[in-house]
């Protein structure tokens, strides 16, 4: 279980909302939630799925940068700068950034503190070789999430992997009595 | 297809003005970003300050939380700069591996500055052959 813990790194992935005194992909532009696709460091722009036509103020995903050099470089620099990236990207598509842009924040997965990562990054060949000693019990020790599933980085697989470690868990307790 | 070009261009004109006119909120980050799947950093300063900076921060002191990124300043382990080729080519727990978005020089370039700077001061260095060779002999791809 050592040498499996050991195997799997933790994806890099950066994530920047920004904060708009109108909805002005709305107004102006008629998007009504949904994603853009861009070929620039900030990968995307999401916009919100609820609030439609509510007026006032807006918050957009002005970036989601997962994993490639972009997501390390982005990672190095302060939030302060990854807004200022998420601005100047995001205004090559909605020049209305410029003039209604209010506030941001930026977060770096491998700096927050009680994940250092973001999500178990496996490969074909780390599967073969420990995915069936991460998920043994051990001991005193089961592990249990994302990383211990077929569906690493969403709440889907963290939640089949507790349901699949509790159950072995109570199997071997009750075959122990 | 030449109408969508004409658009295009129009709407960077029209960034350019919106970009002058918000001033600061504008100005390019400090650190460059990379256009593909490679870094596009040389050197081993500046692979450094927007790789590995990132996590065990900018003098190499390292960090902790549910975990702890090694400080890479005064660190033992880094006497061997084939232990560190391998963390960059391979990963290891947390650490992804970032070997493998550089080429052969760009690893030497930043296992050998992080070995001479942050309180080590290591003699041997690795080459961009010495690379090469471990990536053949492990099918490790750029």
């Amino acid at each position: 279980m050592k040498a499996a813990i050991a195997a799997v790194p933790y994806a890099s992935v950066v994530k920047t909302g920004l904060q708009f005194r109108r909805r002005f992909w709305e107004e102006d532009e008629q998007i009504f939630g949904g994603i853009s696709y861009t070929n620039l460091p900030i990968r995307q722009i999401s916009y919100p799925s609820t609030g439609f036509n509510a007026g006032g103020k807006g918050v957009l995903l002005g970036g989601y940068t997962w994993g490639g050099p972009n997501s390390y470089e982005l990672t190095a620099m302060s939030p302060a700068d990854r807004i200022k990236v998420a601005l100047d990207c995001g205004a090559q598509i909605h020049p209305q950034y410029a003039s209604e842009f209010e506030t941001g924040i930026s977060v770096a997965w491998h700096r927050v503190p009680f994940t250092l990562g973001c999500a178990g990054e496996w490969t074909d060949e780390a599967r073969r070789q420990h995915y069936d000693n991460l998920c043994q019990i051990d001991g005193r020790i089961v592990l249990a999430g994302e990383h211990a599933s077929y569906i690493p980085a969403w709440q889907e697989g963290a939640i089949l992997s507790a349901l699949d470690a509790i159950t072995r868990l109570h199997k071997r307790i009750l075959a122990s009595r | 297809m030449p109408k969508a070009f004409c658009c295009a261009l129009l709407l960077v004109a029209v960034l350019a003005a919106g970009a002058a006119a918000a001033g600061e909120a504008l100005a390019p980050a400090t650190l460059p970003l990379s256009r593909g799947r490679i870094f596009e950093e040389q050197g081993g300063a500046a692979l450094f300050a927007s790789v590995c900076a990132g996590c065990h921060q900018p003098d190499a002191s390292g960090a902790s939380g549910a975990a702890a990124y090694p400080a890479l300043a005064d660190n033992s382990n880094v006497a061997s700069a084939d232990y560190m080729e391998r963390l960059l080519l391979y990963g290891q727990r947390g650490m992804p591996p970032v070997g493998q978005m550089m080429s052969d020089q760009q690893i030497a370039d930043v296992i050998n500055y992080v070995r001479t700077h942050f309180g080590n001061a290591y003699g041997d260095t690795l080459s961009g052959a010495d690379v090469e060779r471990a990536r053949r002999q492990t099918g490790s791809s750029p």
